[in-house]
């Protein structure tokens, strides 16, 4: 026989086959009229590819069977109908969901079931024996007994309840009789199925994809993301867990995941994912109800799933058991949830302290949910990865070409002023002109493109929120607003850790126990309120909430007791305020797992003082506290305040700049070898910039000491620097401008240089030096701590 | 705009070049020495340079490849005592050492050369005057005879980071 045609045969019988079969089971289950001329239709071309197949076929028996089998199948299906006919007229057709109840239901009619059943079984008959059309006679009688057992596989595979239970060899008749015991058979099946995942499997399985470095990198940054979505639909979920659409997200990221983890092999994550996956299909079927009970099972497997991808990242299993998860999502499908908790605590795998499940607490009121809702839906981005270095390559370039079109125009300008017996003609300047605003542009676009919104840091923190509100017993909503506000990438990267430490605090410091929060009148539900928003050339992050604030007075108190300031000290409320900041000081009574170690705040302030940021304290004591964090954009573009002095031009970054004041030397005075300036009742440490830089030595001329007065000029200029609390002057001659610069790292070389901290190109090409604040701070304070002793 | 001075080993052709390694004849002051091809990345005319102060030794400054912030290593203060202004005939080379790169300034530049085996012997020359410190190979042209410059020499004469002791002795 024609290969092709075969081949054309099998799909096409493959192709019908199954359909007819679904529309058989479709009338049988369901006992709606079904459409009669799609099942005639499909019943013929059956018919029409077996007669095809005896044409080609040399096996006389085969095809006698076959031809028997049509037949059959067609007066089968008259009957069906008209069985059809009759359980309408008998008001039996009533349509319901379960599978099983339409089953019993169905026993009212036996002989017409039977009949149902014979027919399926002669369809599949056909389907077992028609992709194997030449095998030999004697064969193919015995396939076709076999083909019954094949029957009651495929009837089992689409009615779960009665695949447990038929043993391969049972008639359908047995088949029905073992239904109407369908409902232990299920539990049973349940069980077994348990049983199965109590086995623990190896959590990887070596194979190709697996070892291809760069599939694997592509599969750790596509499951990066999917946890993060699978994370943010959850949340959404919980709040409203009848809405389809966050539910078939949900489906489809689980989904998604776990084809990717099959496929390289990973088999503990496939099989937690698979169990998931199962979960959320009851979820999306309406069998089961979504409550935080639930929802926390689900976020325990996503926590183990993230240890399990962490291992991937590090290159190898990190043994944790999938048993105890796997039990628990089982058991969750099932809607028991009395053992979870101590199974789960079981397992190590837990990232965030897991409250206990027993005790669960009630869902947050639903006036709040419409606030979640109303955060508008991701808009859809279409978005190519690139590499961050080549990026930076470019970004690199980009500059370049800014410096080049400087010069461009001061070669126009020279040309046109300097020698005019050349005529330039405006063509030549147009060009220069456009090009530079064309540069412009492109300086504009390239410096966005490394932005990315910083909604990508804040919305794990509904996640840290809700975990930290359960296991303190708290309630507590978190509002996001801004999130659209863009920040560097590396930014965004790094500000995630101090934003999760300051939340934290709100939650365990700032707000109050519920019934204290009713005494004092308050909502019972505390609000933290994380926003970002473009002030400028900053960003300013606010974290807000509604809880106790700080006393200062306890802070004072605190601080003394530790020894950090001394008793009679004068301090603004804003000075004590910061004095949370300081190593070691904790206002926490007792040490938790939260906080309360006094380590937070001060490092906190060391990360965003690393991003050249700032943060600030507010607190309206009994009414909540501000933390207000203020980033520049980028690191890559600094804005710096130029300074001169003797002839060099240095730059100090403006984040550290407090402000700048001219004196006049003889205000200067000396304690000891050190110059001091009293500045608004503080004494300010004074160090002079040609001498720390060593410069006066240079120029070969005697060193000039601050203090001594030099005939420069009656005035002098200082750069106040440092920290508010502590500041530090630096003397400088000149004051030049504030300017946008890239601060670029001088080399191996040069790494080493005192008081510098990079170079930096300006526009015309020429470097200068950018000046390391705090270790001229250094020298200014090791000075007066000298003079003191 | 390299203006590089002389031949290019023009009518040389004939050589066997695998046989050969290829130099850079630099002058520093008025003696000529020649720097292996392979460290050099490119030559560039004198630069707007920064004075960087407390620098390494023999470090005049910084200046600005490109976007890439390069030390500029004044070779005339290492190899003589120059202490004339730099004039138009002066130099950058761009040269790598290991995995970094710094500029050699230089006061002029001669010709490519290239050399034989026979050519070149391995010769270093300790304390025996200005520079000689610096040298890993004598070439022999003819009549003529110079010093074959080591970049990694060049850049441990500056002393960085682990001679703590000479940056102190520059600043004060």
């Amino acid at each position: 026989m024609d290969a092709l045609v075969k081949a054309t045969i099998e799909s096409l019988c493959k192709k019908t086959l199954p359909e007819t079969l679904e529309q058989l089971l479709l009338c049988l289950h369901s006992g709606l009229p079904l459409d009669d001329e799609d099942l005639v239709y499909n019943l013929k071309e059956g018919r029409e590819l077996l007669t095809l197949l005896l044409q080609a076929s040399n096996s006389e028996t085969t095809a006698a069977c076959f031809q028997d089998s049509a037949s059959t199948l067609d007066s089968k299906h008259e009957r069906a109908k008209k069985f059809h006919i009759d359980s309408a007229t008998s008001g039996n057709s009533r349509a319901s969901e379960e599978l099983t109840t339409d089953l019993s239901k169905n026993e009212n009619a036996p002989l017409s079931d039977d009949e149902a059943y014979a027919l399926l079984a002669e369809m599949d008959n056909m389907e077992g024996s028609a992709p194997a059309p030449q095998a030999p006679q004697s064969q193919s009688q015995a396939s076709l007994d076999m083909d019954e057992d094949e029957a009651m596989r495929l009837l089992a595979e689409m009615d779960e309840p009665v695949a447990v239970a038929t043993p391969p060899s049972v008639t359908p008749k047995q088949a029905l009789k073992q239904v109407s015991h369908h409902e232990e058979e299920h539990a049973e099946a349940l069980f077994e199925l348990d049983d199965e995942a109590l086995v623990e499997i190896p959590e990887w399985e070596a194979n190709e994809f697996q070892r291809d470095p760069s599939m694997l990198n592509d599969f750790i940054v596509n499951t990066d993301e999917l946890m993060q979505t699978l994370d943010e639909t959850i949340l959404q979920l919980e709040q409203d867990p009848s809405n389809k659409k966050i539910i078939e997200e949900v489906f489809r990221s689980a989904h998604t995941l776990k084809g990717a983890a099959g496929m390289f092999g990973f088999k503990g994550i496939e099989r937690v994912m698979h169990r998931m996956e199962n979960l959320f299909d009851l979820i999306r079927k309406e069998k089961l109800l979504t409550d935080s009970r639930t929802i926390d099972v689900v976020f325990q497997g996503l926590d183990i799933l993230r240890t399990l991808l962490t291992a991937i990242k590090d290159g190898k299993p990190c043994g944790v058991a999938t048993v105890p998860i796997v039990e628990a999502l089982g058991l969750a499908a099932r809607g028991k949830y009395a053992a979870t908790s101590k199974k789960s605590a079981a397992a190590p795998a837990a990232v965030t302290p897991e409250p206990a499940r027993e005790n669960s607490a009630p869902k947050a009121p639903s006036e709040d949910d419409g606030k979640v809702q109303k955060k508008k839906e991701p808009k859809e981005q279409s978005t190519i990865r690139v590499d961050l270095e080549r990026l930076d390559v470019l970004v690199n370039l980009v500059g370049e070409l800014v410096i080049d079109r400087s010069r461009f125009a001061s070669i126009e300008n020279e040309l046109r002023t300097d020698y005019p017996q050349i005529k330039v003609g405006s063509n030549f300047s147009e060009t220069v002109q456009l090009f530079g605003r064309h540069m412009n542009e492109i300086q504009d676009i390239i410096m966005k493109v490394r932005m990315v919104p910083i909604g990508n840091a804040f919305n794990k923190f509904t996640r840290v929120v809700r975990d930290i509100s359960r296991s303190l017993d708290k309630k507590i909503e978190l509002t996001i607003l801004g999130e659209d506000a863009e920040l560097d990438k590396t930014m965004v990267e790094q500000i995630g850790d101090p934003l999760i430490h300051l939340i934290r605090n709100c939650c365990d410091h700032g707000i109050e126990m519920p019934d204290v929060r009713v005494e004092k009148g308050k909502n019972p539900q505390g609000v933290i309120k994380l926003s970002a928003a473009q002030e400028g050339n900053h960003i300013a992050i606010k974290i807000i909430d509604d809880g106790k604030g700080i006393d200062p007075a306890v802070i004072r108190r605190k601080a003394v007791e530790k020894g950090l300031i001394s008793d009679e000290a004068v301090l603004t409320e804003r000075d004590i305020l910061n004095l949370i900041f300081e190593p070691g000081f904790s206002t926490a009574e007792k040490v938790t797992n939260l906080s309360g170690r006094g380590v937070g705040m001060d490092v906190v302030r060391r990360q965003i003082m690393k991003l050249k940021g700032t943060i600030d304290l507010e607190s309206r004591l009994g009414f909540g506290m501000t933390v207000t964090i203020r980033l520049p954009l980028t690191l890559a573009i600094v804005q710096s305040l130029l300074v001169k002095s003797r002839g060099e031009t240095f730059a100090i970054p403006l984040n550290s700049v407090i402000e700048s004041i001219r004196i006049s030397p003889k205000d200067i005075q000396k304690v000891g070898d050190s110059a001091v300036y009293k500045l608004r009742d503080n004494v300010l440490p004074l160090v002079l910039l040609e001498e720390v830089m060593s410069l006066a030595i240079r120029d070969d001329q005697t060193v000039a000491r601050a203090g001594k007065s030099k005939n420069r000029s009656d005035r002098l200029f200082v750069v106040v620097v440092g920290h508010p609390e502590h500041p530090t002057g630096i003397i400088v001659d000149q004051l030049l401008n504030q300017q946008e610069m890239v601060i670029k790292p001088m080399g191996p070389l040069m790494r080493n240089i005192p008081c510098v901290s990079g170079g930096a190109v300006l526009g015309q090409g020429e470097v200068v030096l950018v000046l390391d604040v705090p270790e001229i701070e250094n020298i200014g304070r090791s000075r007066s701590r000298q003079s003191a002793a | 705009m390299f203006n590089i001075v002389g031949e290019l080993d023009g009518d040389h052709n004939a050589r066997d070049f695998s046989q050969v390694r290829q130099f850079i004849g630099l002058l520093v002051e008025k003696e000529e020495f020649l720097l292996p091809i392979e460290v050099t990345n490119e030559i560039i005319m004198m630069h707007q340079m920064t004075y960087v102060p407390r620098a390494p030794k023999f470090v005049d400054g910084v200046i600005n490849l490109r976007g890439t912030i390069l030390p500029a290593i004044n070779l005339r203060k290492m190899l003589g005592n120059a202490s004339t202004q730099f004039n138009g005939q002066c130099r950058i080379i761009i040269a790598r050492c290991e995995d970094f790169t710094v500029g050699l300034i230089v006061d002029g530049i001669t010709y490519v050369v290239a050399l034989s085996q026979e050519e070149l012997q391995v010769q270093t020359l300790k304390n025996k005057g200005t520079g000689s410190e610096l040298i890993s190979m004598i070439s022999k042209r003819g009549n003529q005879i110079n010093g074959v410059l080591d970049i990694t020499k060049i850049v441990a004469e500056t002393g960085i980071s682990y001679h703590e002791e000479d940056l102190d002795e520059d600043a004060v």
